[in-house]
């Protein structure tokens, strides 16, 4: 639980915010009241069914409460589970590789066996079983048998871009996935992973292409503009950089306030507008580049004056020094 | 019971026998109906598989779609990028299915497999209904099995008191095969109850008319892919961001 306390969280059953901030702020206000549920009542049937259920069905990833409580529902035995307890069994199997809890992952992978022992997605489970244990010569190996029989597995195909990638084998990765998008371009899962592989690779024209993939699919998300603004950022130029001010400008236009999202874009005009006026002549053709500087600082002072007003000192300085660089 | 007899008496009393006759008949077709759309339901799920092709065509269809609609949120060089990804004359995505030589070939009859398939399916729909009429027809002979509760014209007597001798009987008295249409429609109600989705095996559906439902193979690709070029020339980028700083600066939202 030290783990939840370096998170900043004060219960274990609070409820994270991740980076990203896409389903979490979502199911934020559901998902508290589940785990507020569970607290209560532990033990059950209908509380647990009904967490896991809400869990499997949004994609979270609460590995810790799911393998708990997942555990104490297998051993009751009750008859309410009914033909849900093999999503149950594959989900509660899941989260144990989460959290490295050999035991109920050994359990839940034999009744899963036993009942369907011909089954192409018990053998994926069988393969990520292995690469939890490390053995990813074996994982890799059964990956390819089914590919084999079925050459468009998309679960599968994802598995194989992780394992190389958690193998450090990047570019490997990067092609495999570059062969799966060819087919299949609607993916957004797919294009968000293969920009964060690109990023770490510091490719960075390519990662704008997959974000501004990620765009045409969804432009009213945030995350996407507020990300695609980053890479140009990154990249550096003076295009780039007017480019950036307008994207950071637009997420702020279409995020919440309150979201994770507008902080960020906050900090990240700041910096563009004190990177564009540090390119000298060009710049000057940006009159308005100081007023925008200065109206992200009044902004961004005022939430740290609400929200960490102890960190108000250092924020001055921070845009202190990069209001030199915007005035010079 | 006969109907060569008077009428009305002969009716009366072997309204017992004739009775679990009918139930014996609506069971077995209620039966037969949920069979049938089990069996229906193994069959389609081998048709999902698609080939790699038809997921390729229809995925480009959507990608293309999809810039078409949001072009204005990306900056225009990147637009123009794609657009020439999808529109270059040699190695553009939606240039690169060519008309087919023979267009007779192309289309459901060059198919085999998907031939197979569709009569496959006609076959076993069509075999039960055969099956039962016969059925119905042998053991319910010369029999009158229900009083529908309306008149019909005397020109429908042909139709629905097929065997039935006698001349002056009322016509809403019916013989075995409109019993047999009757059951036919009436359970279509109770099987969805049963059943609870649309009844794979329903006959009437069939009957309403789905002459080709042979999947897409007669969909003439390059033609789609032609007008999705043009229409893909014809969008007009016009960037949305383009005042996205001053409307920031002047917005109330922060």
């Amino acid at each position: 639980s030290d783990v939840y306390k370096r998170q900043g969280i004060n219960a274990e059953y609070g409820v994270f915010t991740t980076d990203c901030g896409m389903s979490s702020e979502k199911h934020a206000k559901d998902l508290k009241a589940h785990c507020e549920l569970l607290q209560r009542y532990p033990t059950n049937t209908n509380t647990i069914l009904e967490f896991l259920s809400y869990v499997r069905h949004n994609n979270l990833r609460r590995s810790d409460l799911v393998v708990k409580h997942g555990d104490i529902l297998l051993k009751q035995s009750s008859g309410q589970v009914g033909d849900e307890v093999w999503a149950i069994l594959e989900q509660v199997f899941i989260a144990s590789l989460d959290t490295n809890n050999k035991r109920i992952a050994d359990e839940c992978f034999s009744r899963l066996k036993r009942q369907f022992p011909n089954s192409t997605r018990v053998k994926r489970l069988e393969g990520l079983k292995l690469e939890a244990e490390g053995r990813y010569e074996d994982a890799k190996s059964i990956y390819e048998q089914i590919l084999a029989e079925d050459a468009w597995n998309i679960p599968v195909i994802k598995r194989v871009v992780a394992m190389l990638k958690a193998a450090g084998k990047t570019s490997q990765a990067i092609a495999k996935l570059n062969e799966y998008l060819k087919v299949y371009m609607g993916d957004t899962e797919a294009w968000n992973e293969l920009a964060d592989l690109y990023l770490s690779q510091q490719l960075y024209k390519n990662a704008e292409f997959c974000y501004e993939e990620l765009i045409l699919s969804n432009p009213h998300h945030p995350l996407y503009h507020r990300k695609y603004a980053e890479v140009l950022f990154s990249s550096g130029g003076f295009e780039n950089y007017k480019l950036a001010r307008s994207y950071f400008s637009h997420t702020l236009n279409i995020c919440n306030p309150q979201s994770p999202h507008a902080n960020r874009a906050l900090i990240g005009l700041a910096v563009t507008c004190s990177a564009l006026s540090s390119k000298g002549k060009q710049a000057k053709d940006l009159k308005d580049n100081v007023a925008v500087f200065d109206w992200c600082k009044k902004k961004l002072l005022a939430r740290y004056r609400e929200k960490a007003p102890d960190k108000v000192p250092l924020m001055e300085k921070v845009l202190a020094k990069m209001l030199d660089k915007t005035q010079a | 019971v006969s109907t060569q007899s008077t009428g009305h008496e002969g009716v009366n009393i072997g309204l017992e026998y004739s009775e679990l006759g009918l139930l014996s008949h609506y069971l077995i077709k209620f039966l037969s109906e949920i069979i049938l759309h089990n069996i229906m339901k193994l069959m389609t799920q081998a048709d999902k598989k698609l080939e790699k092709k038809n997921i390729v065509q229809g995925q480009t269809l959507q990608r293309c779609a999809r810039l078409k609609t949001n072009a204005s949120y990306i900056p225009y060089s990147s637009f123009a990028s794609r657009r020439a990804f999808f529109n270059n004359p040699d190695t553009g995505l939606l240039t690169q299915e060519k008309p087919p030589e023979n267009p007779l070939l192309n289309g459901p009859l060059s198919d085999p497999s998907v031939l197979l398939e569709g009569s496959k399916r006609n076959v076993i729909m069509v075999l039960p209904q055969l099956v039962f009429g016969g059925f119905c027809n042998y053991f319910f002979d010369g029999f009158v099995v229900a009083k529908l509760p309306f008149y019909l014209t005397q020109k429908w007597k042909p139709m629905i008191q097929r065997s039935i001798e006698t001349v002056p009987l009322d016509t809403s008295y019916v013989s075995s095969l409109s019993w047999y249409f009757l059951v036919l429609f009436g359970l279509r109600g109770i099987t969805t109850l049963a059943l609870g989705e649309k009844n794979l095996a329903d006959e009437t559906q069939m009957m309403q008319g789905q002459p080709l439902d042979m999947g897409q193979p007669h969909i003439e690709i390059h033609k789609v892919y032609l007008s999705e070029k043009e229409n893909l020339e014809l969008v007009k980028h016009e960037w949305a961001l383009e005042n996205a700083v001053s409307n920031l600066l002047n917005s109330d939202k922060y």
